[in-house]
């Protein structure tokens, strides 16, 4: 057996770090982000996905307004908040409530399941979300993180 | 009411809060409106001189709230109000008062309006300085928050500008210029700190206030850098005790500048702030021609350093170090005393998070000086008659809810 140490540790993490890079999506495995059918949008880059649930970005080309909605709690919730938005869901609520306590945005909207969260979006203008990936999500559009 | 009634009232209460959705919506003509609020009670306990205007030697409880009503009129203009209250002894004496109450065109993402009554972008919280429930700690260090005197820092009546500008691989920058005058507090800490030199007030005028705040989200993940310089402006007029001709006071100089970071990984939290608070002023007599009968000033530099953990998913867990000093330029009366140019104060704290709408908090501070006379900073003389030790440990219990 060969044991790694000190600098030949650190090379082999880099390496597999690359490699986890190229072979994960950049979705999330078990997570869809949705939009509303009528946005000119098939694709959000990562950075946009996580300052739209920030509430620093709302608009993207192709679409003038967008409207961040979230899941109220679930795995599909956790993951896609601690992989896309890279905070926990703690920190998260604690982000909105200070801006919201502060005057300066309201709570995005929050519903309790993922059929929820597919009828609100196919419904409003701007809307994006995710929802689990076994979702029936005929009525919405499917973008693609990258 | 006593000790053990007013705890039980207040478990009640919390018990009760604490069965309320995180949020309430309604819908009023096709648009929603979200009300939030937030409730918190706490006790202090002190084991010499008494702090913030409470009679902590003896233990005192303190209370605080607030309540947010907000609507989206269109996708780019949003309204909305919030009134606060508090009871910490002597400071607020459970007066409503109307926190913020504005009018926010965000027109681009690096370009927005606010008009109205507006919180103050100062350092990391100035703004969100009431919102226990966001921290870890019972008080923020009081060496740059200090609750005393939030009502001449915490909001603004005018109008900013602020935006959020990309930078591509060099992350983002939100910035927020601002302009607008400060209200007075009659029962706020500068008053308090003004009475306490034996000063008969007869006006306070607390008049513009200028500033910006860029906040730089770094390409390092969960590291935040900023800035922030705020020009004010304080003045009154009065006389001292006993009767003696009537004089004003006003600054020529008020300047805050602050520099600050955040680091979060995980359930890891640091942070720093550095505050220099240099401050000019003129005493002149209300006599023809206003001759000038003392140019005096102070400076002020300030700063902590926290760090926080979240052990489990209830439980958080950090200390702080917050360190005030202050120098006094020609004061009227000289500083004489252990302690009185400065406070230190050393905190450790336990957060218990009982529900995800309610925590509880044990912290305990033990504190190195008073500060000077005249730069009130939570130690009065009108509460500590025998005179202020230079040393105090306090203990706070504290708890919240919101939602």
């Amino acid at each position: 057996m060969v044991l790694l140490t000190g600098r030949r540790m650190r090379l082999a993490c880099n390496i597999l770090g690359v490699l986890i890079c190229m072979v994960l999506p950049a979705t999330a495995s078990g997570i869809k982000v949705i939009a509303n059918p009528q946005m000119n949008v098939s694709r959000v880059s990562p950075d946009d996905l996580k300052d739209i649930f920030l509430q620093t970005k709302t608009s993207l080309a192709g679409a003038s307004h967008v409207e961040p909605v979230l899941l109220k709690s679930g795995p599909a919730h956790e993951l896609f908040v601690q992989w896309h938005i890279g905070k926990t869901v703690t920190m998260l609520m604690n982000y909105y409530r200070s801006l919201v306590f502060a005057g300066k945005a309201t709570m995005p909207r929050i519903l309790g399941s993922d059929a929820e969260v597919v009828d609100y979006v196919a419904k409003t203008k701007g809307a994006i979300g995710y929802v689990s990936e076994e979702t029936n999500t005929r009525d919405v559009k499917i973008l693609e993180v990258k | 009411m006593n000790l053990l009634s007013k705890t039980i009232v207040i478990m009640a209460v919390g018990g009760g809060l604490c069965q309320l959705p995180g949020q309430v919506n309604l819908e009023l003509g096709g648009r929603q409106i979200q009300i939030h609020g937030s409730f918190s009670e706490g006790f202090a306990s002190s084991s010499d001189n008494n702090y913030l205007r409470m009679d902590t030697s003896h233990g005192s409880f303190f209370t605080e709230g607030g309540l947010s009503v907000s609507s989206r009129v269109t996708d780019k203009l949003r309204v909305g109000v919030q009134a606060y209250d508090r009871y910490i002894g002597e400071l607020g004496k459970g007066k409503v008062y109307l926190d913020w109450a504005l009018v926010d065109y965000h027109w681009k993402d690096w370009l927005g309006f606010r008009g109205g009554k507006i919180k103050t972008p100062l350092g990391l919280y100035n703004d969100t300085q009431d919102q226990e429930f966001l921290y870890t700690w019972a008080l923020l260090p009081q060496s740059l928050y200090p609750i005393d005197l939030r009502a001449v820092s915490i909001a603004h009546l005018g109008g900013d500008i602020y935006g959020n500008i990309k930078l591509k691989r060099a992350g983002s920058l939100a910035y927020d210029a601002f302009t607008g005058t400060i209200s007075n507090d009659p029962r706020g800490g500068y008053v308090y700190g003004v009475q306490a030199q034996g000063v008969r007030l007869s006006s306070v005028d607390l008049g513009k206030q200028s500033g910006v705040d860029l906040r730089w989200s770094t390409p390092v993940t969960g590291l935040i850098l900023g800035s922030s310089l705020v020009y004010s402006y304080r003045g009154f007029e009065g006389s001292f005790y006993p009767a003696s001709p009537m004089f004003s006071y006003s600054t020529t100089l008020d300047r805050a500048t602050a520099y600050y970071g955040e680091y979060t990984r995980g359930n890891f939290r640091a942070s720093a702030e550095y505050r220099a608070q240099t401050r000019r002023a003129e005493g002149r007599a209300k006599v023809p021609g206003n001759p000038v009968m003392l140019r005096s000033g102070s400076e002020e530099p300030a700063w902590f350093v926290s760090a926080s953990q979240r052990i489990s998913k209830r439980v958080e867990a950090g200390g702080y170090y917050s360190h005030y000093h202050v120098d006094l330029i020609n004061p009227r009366v000289p500083v004489t005393g252990p302690g009185r140019d400065h406070i230190f104060d050393k905190v450790v704290t336990v957060r218990l998070d009982v529900t995800k709408f309610w925590d509880f908090k044990i912290e305990g501070h033990f504190m190195d000086g008073v500060g000077a006379p005249g730069q009130a900073h939570g130690f009065y003389p009108q509460d500590n008659p025998t005179g202020l030790k230079p040393k105090t440990n306090m203990l706070v219990i504290r708890t919240g809810w919101y939602f």
